[in-house]
């Protein structure tokens, strides 16, 4: 079996985000001081980013990793979704 | 002679009783001013208490900063009408507006800590220690933080405004800096939440040698 | 016929039974429609409705809904407290559910008019090894953080304990304790009609929403976000509707005050009117929302946190208004108080009518009784003989010491702001209960919080029983005289008849205790099912008391003080150790429960009390700690660890009676100059006393004459305990 060099690297961006209907206490907050600022806003969320700098041989197998990780470390799934984007590779 | 000492309250603090209890007990006069204060002050002591303003929502002391309030004692301060200080919360929200250098980050411990430690005070130079009475140079205070780890540029600090450090260091903070003064020495910010020293007891001594400095010097003026 | 019959599955699918659903038609001599099933399933759901307790609640002379919280009265203060769970939401999402459990309790004690001063709790975890236990556990102490100190209000003691019982059934229960004026205390009784119902506070969302069997089908539009039933606490918000209801409280025109905690709007707005005999009409449109597409019956089920109803007159909205709009939360009058005893749900005002029920008939949910017979298993675990523990002493107390529920919890309470306010009068980890001083008097609020999940499955009735005189004990050692009880039930399925059993006896056990030692049950709440693949939890009524300290000056800890001061064992002076079932080293040791108990002699006891109080009173004694879990070596060491002293002395010759637990003993230290006159005060009195031994400077160690353990080493493991297991076991 040919075993495959890790010699690449691929930054993702995992992006938590309360689901709908989640109480985002920060949001509201820094919204109503955004108004009070005057700034024209209808919305703010708070959501997490997290960078992730994964070694592996090829993608599909770092989009394995990455959602991998997404699901089951990151994201508190009673509260939050994730979305994952590639921003990077070398 | 009176001493006026004005206690700020934004929306979220908690430890404006703490502060009044305090500094009644020190001999000051004490109003409570609400965040929306946009006058002159006119006190010999503007204190910004503990806890958390805004919810410490996005970083503490964030949001206050853009309070009324706020800009009245950015001109107290350059008009050098009296001294501030700034405790814990109050601490971070004077960082946040640029009244003190540096900023307060998350504890290395990535959680809250609410303990007492020992400080030095390293500058008696400065009008909230010159006139403590006390052969010490060591005091126990409260700390009761989050967001307590002092970081600040080198070339922002001099080495004189570093008013108190941590014996042991209980967040990380750089240099064990525990208190600082900005460069005229009249605006002092502290983690120490000195106002909780405030009777025997709470088992911290009979008198509180930061309020008692501040009284002194503010009845000679 | 057909539209009846999807009422009857949709009142099944939201937990009604048919019974249930079928006295619901009798009693209101028609059909409900939907959205009356929807407020009917929440107001007669075992949250709101008691319907397997209220019977036997009655029995403790205390109803336990008239009032949002008991109180009792020290010198011209009252005291208001509660204690409330959060079990279920800290198991789903243990940061929040915790959060909001602190932010429920607060606003009970913020709705009878007091300012919440201190808050406790009592927290129960499975084994701490487990890596879901884990979880749970550090999710509840941050969320306990995160919002208590946020809010300003100390967390100033409480226990922790962990046991398999609770592998999946964590116990989060939150004391909560306020202080007000004097005829100040505010009612939740509406006192009239026509008169205003007010909303004040967060806006409503979908958070909490109940039914979550039902939630599944319907939410499920979206595949990957599903519509919530977690609520999200808000702490900022929270501590502006604390500061806001205090000022609106200030304003005579405002009657009544409830906050909206389980079934939010439905059952603040209906318990308040029927407390008055009154009728009450809402109107949908004017109950501020968080999003569009909420449902109806969502908005009155809803369980958003930080929200408060008040009933003020006519007029005074300006005003009311004012208040809130200096603290940035919302206002808005939803309805009024009507003549007829009708709760009336509305559109808008003069708009289509969605509910119109008697509401006598909405408010009082059945109430269930069983034939309780004693379970099979209260006889084979009494039967069970006590197993010989093998290992020396000095491996014995190491494991008691690295054990979670006896070694120190500073991991936990370095968490907590335990002295914002600057009223803690007791740190924690320094003494059996805490304090808290009402400045401008001499007088200090002593409270505890207790229970022991060994005892009381064990034996129900006097397990509990021996809690609540623990408790007591607890305050007697910082110098309090006890004044009243209240109490969290946390119980598994109702239904089942052992637990049903066990349920009875507890109340049995607490009426019989609170009646001896004169603290009655101010206020409580209950907790059923507590249970997962039918195993219920051991049963875990849990204690909070409350006590009165005269003299600040005289409040004593259990620190040792100075060396050579002599330590005594005041009370029982010889372990029974044929009653030593439910001791905690058993189950630490041995993995073992049953036995006999050792139980509570009431007249001794209180005897006992007394004389503390007399030593204490007169300054004769330096500390006091009293015994408990770990047996009389484990109080010992203690007072040693938390006071840097080492000790010197005799205690007892083997494991039994070092570590076994009996009831009614306390150690004291007392300065060499005066130990003669303790002596003669017990002696005069007919108390029980023996000398252990002496105070040492620490590097002696800890020496009971068969054995000398190494300070440091004991103290490494007390302190090191938690962070150990934590660390251990990363996940």
């Amino acid at each position: 079996m040919k075993k495959d060099t890790v010699n690449k690297k691929f930054v993702f961006e995992i992006k938590l985000k309360l689901k709908e209907g989640i109480l985002d206490p920060q949001g509201n907050v820094t919204y109503d001081i955004l108004k009070k600022l005057n700034y024209p806003v209808e919305q703010v969320n708070f959501d997490k980013s997290i960078r992730l700098t994964i070694n592996e041989s090829n993608l599909q197998r770092a989009n394995e990793i990455a959602e991998e990780i997404a699901s089951n470390v990151l994201v508190n799934p009673v509260l939050e979704y994730y979305q994952i984007f590639q921003i990077q590779e070398e | 002679m009176e001493i006026k000492a004005a206690v700020l309250v934004f929306p979220g603090t908690n430890g404006e009783r703490d502060a009044y209890f305090a500094l009644q007990r020190n001999n000051f006069s004490v109003d409570y001013i609400w965040h929306d204060f946009d006058k002159s002050l006119e006190y010999d002591l503007i204190c910004l208490p503990g806890g958390a303003s805004f919810g410490d929502y996005l970083r503490p002391g964030a949001f206050a900063k853009h309070s009324e309030v706020t800009k009245s004692v950015e001109k107290y301060v350059s008009k050098n009408r009296g001294l501030v200080i700034g405790i814990g919360n109050g601490f971070q929200v004077l960082t946040e507006a640029g009244i003190l250098p540096g900023a307060l980050a998350l504890n290395e411990s990535n959680s809250f800590i609410c303990k007492y430690v020992l400080v030095e005070i390293t500058n008696f130079e400065t009008p909230f220690t010159n006139s403590i009475i006390s052969d010490e140079k060591i005091f126990k205070f409260p700390i009761a933080c989050r967001y307590g780890r002092y970081e600040v540029n080198e070339k922002d600090i001099n080495e004189n405004q570093i008013v108190l450090k941590y014996v042991q260091n209980p967040n990380g903070s750089y240099e064990n800096i525990a208190g600082i003064v900005n460069k005229d020495m009249n605006v002092f910010g502290t983690m120490l939440h000195i106002e909780r020293a405030a009777h025997p007891l709470f088992g911290y001594g009979e008198n509180n040698p930061i309020f008692e400095s501040i009284r002194r010097f503010l009845s000679r003026e | 016929m057909n539209n009846s019959m999807n009422i009857l599955q949709l009142a099944l699918n939201l937990g009604l039974s048919n019974l249930e659903y079928n006295l619901i038609v009798e009693r209101l001599g028609r059909e409900p429609n939907e959205f009356e099933i929807y407020l009917f399933s929440a107001q007669w759901s075992e949250h709101c409705g008691y319907k397997h307790s209220k019977y036997y609640l009655k029995k403790l002379n205390t109803s336990f809904e008239s009032e949002n919280a008991g109180y009792v009265e020290i010198g011209d203060k009252v005291v208001v407290f509660k204690v409330e769970s959060h079990n279920h939401p800290s198991a789903v999402e243990p940061y929040q559910g915790a959060a909001t459990g602190i932010g429920g309790i607060v606003r009970d004690i913020l709705a009878m008019g007091a300012r919440p001063l201190a808050l406790l709790n009592s927290l129960k975890f499975g084994e701490l090894t487990k890596p879901k236990v884990n979880k749970i556990f550090k999710g509840v102490v941050s969320g306990i953080s995160g919002y208590g100190n946020t809010i300003g209000i100390p967390t100033i003691a409480g226990e922790i304990s962990f046991h398999d019982t609770y592998n999946n059934n964590p116990l989060t229960n939150v004391m909560c304790i306020g202080v007000a004026d004097k005829n100040k205390l505010m009612s939740s009784r509406a006192d009239g009609p026509d008169k205003l119902m007010v909303y004040v506070g967060s806006k409503t969302g979908p958070d909490g929403v109940h039914g979550a069997s039902f939630a599944s089908k319907e939410f499920g539009k979206e595949e990957s976000i599903e519509r919530p039933s977690i609520q999200v606490g808000d702490p900022f918000a929270e501590k502006n509707l604390i500061e806001a209801s205090l000022e609106i409280m200030q304003i005579k025109a405002v009657k009544a005050c409830q906050d909206m905690g389980a079934a939010g709007i439905l059952s603040s707005t209906s318990e308040m009117a029927y407390k008055g005999n009154l009728g009450c009409e809402l109107y949908l449109d004017k109950i501020p929302i968080r999003q569009e597409d909420i449902k109806p019956w969502e908005i009155m089920l809803s369980e958003s946190q930080e929200r408060m109803l008040f009933l003020i007159e006519k007029g005074s909205e300006e005003q009311i208004k004012k208040i809130c709009d200096k603290y940035t939360i919302e206002f808005s009058v939803i309805g009024k108080t009507i003549k007829t005893p009708s709760y009336r749900v509305l559109e808008k005002e003069e708009g289509k009518v969605l509910a119109d029920l008697p509401i006598e008939i909405l408010v009082n949910a059945p109430e269930y009784y069983r034939n309780n017979t004693v379970p099979s298993s209260y006889y084979i675990n009494r039967g069970r003989k006590i197993p010989e523990v093998e290992g020396s002493i000095d491996s014995v107390l190491k494991k008691l010491l690295g054990h979670p529920t006896l070694g120190s919890k500073r991991w936990v309470y370095e968490q907590y702001d335990y002295q914002v306010g600057t009223n803690t009068l007791i740190v924690p980890g320094d003494a059996d209960s805490s304090a808290m001083w009402l400045k401008g008097t001499q007088k200090a609020i002593a409270v505890t919080i207790d229970s022991n999940e060994l005892y009381t499955y064990l034996d129900p009735y006097e397990g509990t029983k021996n809690v609540v005189y623990e408790a007591a004990r607890n305050l007697i050692s910082i110098g309090a005289k006890p004044l009243a009880i209240t109490d969290n039930l946390n119980f598994g399925n109702p239904e089942n008849n052992e637990v049903s059993w066990q349920f009875e006896r507890t109340i049995e056990g607490l009426i019989s205790a609170s009646v001896e030692l004169c603290t009655p049950v101010v206020s409580g709440n209950v907790s059923f099912y507590n249970s997962y693949n039918d195993v219920s939890i051991y049963p875990t009524p849990v204690i909070g008391m409350v006590g009165e300290i005269e003299d600040v000056d005289k409040l004593l800890n259990m620190k040792f003080k100075s060396v050579d001061d002599e330590i005594y064992l005041i009370g029982k002076q010889q372990i029974n150790v044929e009653k030593i079932g439910g001791s905690l080293f058993l189950y630490i040791i041995k993995d073992f429960i049953g036995g006999e108990m050792d139980t509570v002699n009431p007249l001794r006891e209180i005897q006992l009390n007394k004389f503390i109080l007399e030593l204490i009173d007169n300054r004769v004694v330096k500390s006091v700690h009293d015994v408990s879990k770990g047996g009389i070596l484990f109080a010992v060491v203690e007072s040693c660890i938390c006071s840097d002293f080492g000790f010197e002395g005799y205690i007892g010759s083997n494991v039994e009676e070092l570590f076994g637990e009996n009831q009614g003993m306390f150690i004291v230290s007392v300065s060499p100059t005066d130990s003669s006159k303790l002596e003669e005060l017990a002696k005069s009195k007919n108390i029980e006393f023996r000398k252990l031994g002496k105070v040492v400077r620490k590097e002696k160690g800890i020496n009971i004459g068969i054995e000398n353990f190494d300070f440091n080493v004991l103290s490494n493991i007390y302190f090191n305990c938690i962070p150990k297991i934590l660390e251990d076991h990363l996940c």
